[in-house]
């Protein structure tokens, strides 16, 4: 049969084979690009301040405002299948030990995020960058609780898989300062929240009794 | 009735034989059915109601628009890394990671809605809370939720993570879902032409 239903049929046909068959061999091909990123962070300052969630609101939670240094050089995570590179900087802390009361044992939110377009915004370089995000815990207190940043990707194809990568605190530097040797870096990757206000409970003197 | 096929123009109907017509019939129910076979399929193997998704907003954009094609996985079993960043080593519950982009319907609302997620809270007796936020939007969903609803139940209202991707494909679905009558106009010309067809 040679009519032209049939024939626009058999080009349609064909070129949805081909469109997937070269959208398959794109999505396959990103393994021939491994990647390999880097990223050093330093938490500069971390404030703890009691707020409403919105105006109307008579809840009263403690949220935290977080000032932080940021390197890092995603570039290699570019190939000629992403669309776009998504960053984000979360903090992760756990209940805490020797507390009572607190029922979420992991937690963990994101603080800055960035959405990277090209290669050419793929180098970061933050210093002193407010925290994009506020934090507040989910039972409104952080109860100076101790706490580490995740730095974590997300890659977003023209077609195919996404893909994911998370920078944490250095493993060889944490096993440095378990020997004992006091190092600096790694140390910004970590953080204790602070009492609300910046405000320290001083411990009773000893021998009073309130 | 041979009048009325003449003057539909579908003539062509009244040279099949019965038996003929049977087996187009059978044939055009094949094909219905391959496609249902194949979505549930997916459905089990992905553990997910709906394993492949329609974005219907540009909450995410630029890297999800109208029309895209979304494939889901809503299982853990240890190929979370494909849904999401790999699992902090301290994690005492796998699952759904913080950067990872789920879909979820939130009970009373039927809309399924990708956003990224951006906080989650565990405990031992907890359910498992999410906040999520659209990479386009300002403010996280707090919004969107139920009334006086602050987080997501990871197990009651997500129904899968994106782990695929493909652009546009999906625009079909949104045309005929805003265009009604496409749908009976589509299934019309489909159905006609697999009982013309003589092979």
């Amino acid at each position: 049969m040679h009519s032209s239903a049939v024939r626009l049929q058999n080009v349609f046909g064909f070129f949805t084979t081909v469109s997937f068959f070269v959208a398959f061999l794109t999505a396959i091909s990103v393994l021939l690009y491994p990647a390999s990123p880097s990223a050093d962070v330093s938490v500069s300052k971390v404030k703890v301040i009691k707020g409403r969630p919105n105006y109307y609101s008579s809840k009263q939670q403690e949220y935290a405002f977080i000032t932080f240094d940021l390197d890092a050089d995603l570039s290699s995570l570019y190939n000629w299948n992403t669309k776009q590179v998504f960053a984000w900087l979360s903090v992760q802390y756990d209940g805490g030990e020797n507390l009572r009361g607190v029922k979420h044992s992991e937690n963990e939110a994101i603080i800055w995020d960035a959405i990277l377009p090209s290669q050419k915004t793929s180098r970061l370089s933050l210093r002193n960058e407010k925290a994009k995000y506020n934090i507040n815990d989910i039972a409104g207190k952080f109860l100076e609780r101790n706490a580490t940043v995740r730095f974590g990707w997300n890659v977003q194809p023209h077609v195919g898989a996404l893909t994911w990568g998370v920078i944490e605190v250095p493993n060889a530097v944490a096993q440095e300062e378990e020997e004992g040797k006091k190092k600096k870096k790694g140390e910004g990757w970590r953080f204790t929240f602070p009492p609300v206000g910046g405000r320290k409970k001083s411990p009773s003197p000893p021998g009073t009794s309130v | 009735m041979d009048a009325l096929l003449d003057q539909l123009g579908l003539s062509e109907l009244r040279r099949l034989k019965p038996r003929q017509i049977l087996s187009q019939v059978l044939n055009f129910a094949l094909i219905l059915g391959t496609a249902f076979m194949i979505w549930k399929g997916l459905s089990v193997a992905a553990d997910s109601p709906s394993p492949i998704v329609v974005v219907l907003s540009g909450s995410m954009e630029p890297a999800f628009q109208r029309g895209d094609l979304l494939f889901l996985w809503n299982r853990n079993m240890g190929m979370n890394q494909y849904a999401g960043p790999p699992i902090a080593n301290s994690s005492q519950f796998p699952g759904t990671q913080v950067g990872e982009i789920v879909v979820y319907n939130i009970v009373g609302k039927d809309i399924p809605i990708v956003h990224r997620v951006v906080r989650k809270h565990k405990g031992l007796r907890t359910p498992f809370n999410l906040l999520t936020k659209g990479d386009n939007n300002h403010a996280d969903d707090t919004e969107l939720y139920a009334r006086n609803q602050f987080y997501l139940d990871r197990e009651k209202e997500v129904i899968g993570s994106v782990v695929g991707y493909i652009p546009f494909v999906g625009y079909v679905t949104i045309l005929l879902s805003e265009h009604p009558w496409l749908k009976t106009v589509m299934l019309g010309i489909m159905g006609l032409l697999v009982i013309l067809q003589r092979e």
